[in-house]
């Protein structure tokens, strides 16, 4: 952010983002729309849906105003339908015959993009705040590159490498599988030196991937005919992943500084009994390598973990401080390790309650997540946004995306 | 006026302007300080009732624009009928005992209900081409069996004797060695019976084999592959549909049950074939207890690793299997060894 930036943004008026919703309030409003779905065998989803999101839509206030979600739940019900009947096609069809994992894999990494625009079309047109809906605007062949780029491009070495090992056998109809395996077996170094490379170009690709994604979202939303822009260029990307790489690189040095203390320490000179079997003492490397395995499987989830919170927390900040609707901007201040506090306690609690507490969990993120986001405004700046168009659009997308969990949102 | 305050919107901007409403004559009037701004028949007007009953009261007037309140309107001029239901505790504990008790009843009945009735909807060919496919990932991970042909011959007219005895159409007998999967016998939907050398070794005698066999058979008999592809794919369905809104860690949660559902209909299954074992033994006046001693030494012959907790296995405890083989009275001491 440059310093007439800085200066701009302190003339402007904060509004802070505030969830009015209780976890018990949800939790009555889930429970009774999750017992009718069951009652009419499911037929009742689409009411269900729409009322939780509502939810969420109408608790969520910022400057005197609500949002509200205005999706009919028929449109709803046939996205439903059309996303199960493909679940279902993928489902039997992968168990029936394997060999159309790889085609639904590829028509999937085709699909995404698609589900992408068509559900942000979907959520943009059908929600609204101050009574002005949203809109979508971005096409699938804007959204092609940043949202199946990612998942395609590394994959080409090795299929590369598989294609050529299949012309290789051509004539040899019957024993391809064999012949396959084979070939793979003894052309280990250059399998491997594909997947590396694959793993290099997603490396080096990712933080692109998520600028591109990141904006396009951004300028072809619309509130009103007002069209959001987007600040952040692709090194502000590089550099949140560069910092991100620090802690895995950091929570290394501080495992093999722990297993080092650990090993001097405590290093047993007397040999133990495994069984009716006496063993001998282990030496200094055996008993390094003990005591590494033990702290690693403990430092290991809790790198992720952290890794995990603080690409979510920077990415979430780094949009909302970058996106700006006129001469309107946001602030986002969202906290790693709040944030991943959250996230670990809350799937405990889910998964001790047995779901139960679901509900609590989801009002507990919304409201982490709204406390942390302020709208600034010029003056009396709010009231000035100009209605569009209304054009209705199907949930087809918005339903595949969820029910395959594809990261639709941002 | 009156102290029913709200906020009101055209639809074209996002400009707020502060209003008071009252209804009169049948009539919805929204006034700015003294000065009337619009008048609509009631009929006219939507009232949404906010979800879970604290929010915001939208009011959708003719025309686009609308009215947002956080008083409720005078009286039942709201038609949610669902929004009361979702405001009272009562109402909500039992929604949740009978949402357990319709999501028990989903799990145990109607999903392999359905499941068996759509294995019936599915054409022979389908079978066929599943019973293809696990044949070749057969012949890629089991080597070629090491048994004579007249062994092979033997053991197939072993086969074709359950098949007889069970009033089932003939099913063909596949000879490989075990590997990894050491004593052992597969039943692939299309009717093909894998039997390993491990386990014609183990096998003491021909009614020890037709045992197994039958038992195999069993799976062949009530397409136990095909319905349990489609009672897992729609277990699998049915939990999303539980668990759609969670997502990031909380979704691993609902890993679990997966495969607590999937283990449970496996361990169906393979009751449900050691039943028809049974029925056989007992039509060929066989002694129940031959299945027990093989199951028996399969069970001891087998990896001695960490088996996952019983209710995680594919396979019934073991004990459990051999209590319904033993002839009722009195059992037999040499059982289990």
């Amino acid at each position: 952010m440059d310093t007439r930036e800085i200066r701009y943004r302190r003339t402007l008026q904060p509004h802070p983002f505030t969830f009015e919703g209780s976890g018990g309030e949800y939790f009555k409003v889930w429970i009774v729309n999750l017992a009718l779905t069951l009652l009419t065998l499911g037929l009742y989803a689409p009411w269900a849906k729409v009322r939780r999101k509502r939810y969420f839509y109408q608790n969520t206030v910022v400057a005197d105003g609500s949002f509200d979600y205005h999706a009919t739940p028929k449109r709803i019900f046939k996205g439903m339908a059309l996303a199960t009947a493909f679940f279902i096609a993928w489902s039997l069809g992968s168990n029936l015959f394997p060999p159309s994992r790889f085609l639904f894999l590829i028509a999937f990494l085709l699909l995404i993009p698609w589900a992408v625009v068509q559900s942000r079309r979907f959520n943009a047109r059908y929600s609204s705040y101050r009574n002005l809906r949203f809109d979508f605007g971005g096409t699938y062949r804007q959204a092609a590159l940043p949202f199946a780029g990612p998942s395609l491009l590394p994959m080409l070495p090795v299929l590369a490498l598989l294609a050529v090992f299949l012309t290789l056998d051509i004539d040899t109809e019957e024993v391809r599988p064999m012949l396959l395996a084979m070939q793979l077996q003894s052309h280990m170094f250059e399998l491997i030196g594909a997947t590396i490379l694959g793993g290099i170009i997603a490396g080096a690709l990712y933080p692109w991937a998520l600028f591109a994604q990141n904006r396009f979202v951004a300028i072809h939303t619309r509130f009103g005919t007002t069209p959001f822009h987007f600040l952040a260029e692709r090194g502000d990307f590089y550099g949140l992943f560069g910092r991100a790489s620090l802690i895995p690189l950091a929570g290394m040095g501080v495992v093999l500084l722990t297993v080092a203390v650990l090993a001097q320490i405590s290093l047993p000179s007397e040999g133990s009994m495994l069984g009716e079997i006496p063993m001998p003492p282990p030496t200094p490397a055996q008993w390094m390598a003990q005591i590494g395995m033990g702290v690693m499987s403990v430092a290991l989830p809790i790198i992720a973990l952290m890794l995990y919170a603080y690409v979510n927390a920077a990415l979430n900040n780094l949009f909302w401080n970058h996106a700006t609707l006129e001469g309107m901007r946001f602030e986002c201040t969202l906290a790693p390790a709040r944030l991943g506090w959250i996230m670990v306690s809350n799937a405990l609690a889910i998964m001790l309650t047995l779901g139960l507490f679901a509900p609590w969990a989801k009002v507990r993120m919304m409201r982490y997540r709204l406390d942390n986001l302020t709208l600034l405004t010029p003056p009396a700046s709010l009231d000035a946004f100009v209605a569009g168009a209304s054009r209705p659009v199907a949930a087809a997308g918005e339903e595949i995306g969820e029910m395959f969990d594809m990261d639709v949102g941002i | 006026m009156g102290d029913w305050r709200g906020i009101y919107y055209d639809g074209h901007t996002s400009q707020q302007v502060e209003v008071d409403l009252a209804v009169s004559e049948g009539m919805l009037v929204l006034t700015v300080g003294a000065q009337p701004l619009t008048r609509h028949p009631l009929e006219q007007v939507t009232f949404q009732t906010p979800i879970g009953g604290r929010g915001v009261w939208r009011i959708d007037l003719p025309g686009g624009g609308c009215c947002e309140t956080r008083q409720p309107p005078p009286i039942g001029l709201d038609h949610d009928w669902v929004a009361p239901l979702e405001r009272r505790w009562p109402v909500a504990l039992a929604a949740l005992a009978l949402t357990v008790l319709l999501s028990w009843a989903m799990v145990a009945w109607g999903i392999p209900a359905l499941a068996d009735r759509a294995a019936r909807l599915l054409p022979t060919e389908v079978t066929q081409g599943i019973g293809d496919q696990s044949l070749a990932l057969i012949d890629r991970m089991l080597p070629p069996t090491n048994l004579p042909p007249s062994r092979q011959n033997h053991l197939q007219q072993l086969l074709d004797r359950v098949a007889t005895t069970l009033a089932m159409p003939p099913m063909r007998l596949v000879c490989r060695r075990g590997g990894n999967l050491g004593a052992n016998a597969l039943a692939l939907p299309s009717g093909i019976v894998v039997v390993t050398d491990e386990l014609n070794t183990l096998a003491r005698s021909d009614e020890e084999l037709m045992a197994v066999l039958a038992h195999e058979a069993g799976h062949v008999q009530g397409r136990h592959t095909l319905r349990s592809i489609l009672q897992n794919s729609a277990a699998a369905l049915f939990l999303a549909s539980l668990t759609g809104d969670w997502n990031g860690l909380a979704a691993l949660g609902a890993a679990l049950p997966t495969a607590l559902f999937n283990a449970q209909y496996s361990q169906q299954f393979e009751r449900e074939a050691d039943r028809t074992s049974l029925d056989f033994l007992r039509r060929e006046q066989i002694s129940p207890q031959v299945f027990a001693d093989i199951l028996g030494r399969i069970e001891k012959s087998g990896h001695h690793g960490k088996d996952p907790a019983p209710f995680l296995s594919t396979h019934p405890p073991t004990d459990e299997r051999l209590e319904s083989f033993r002839p009722l009275p009195p059992a037999t001491p040499q059982s289990g060894d």
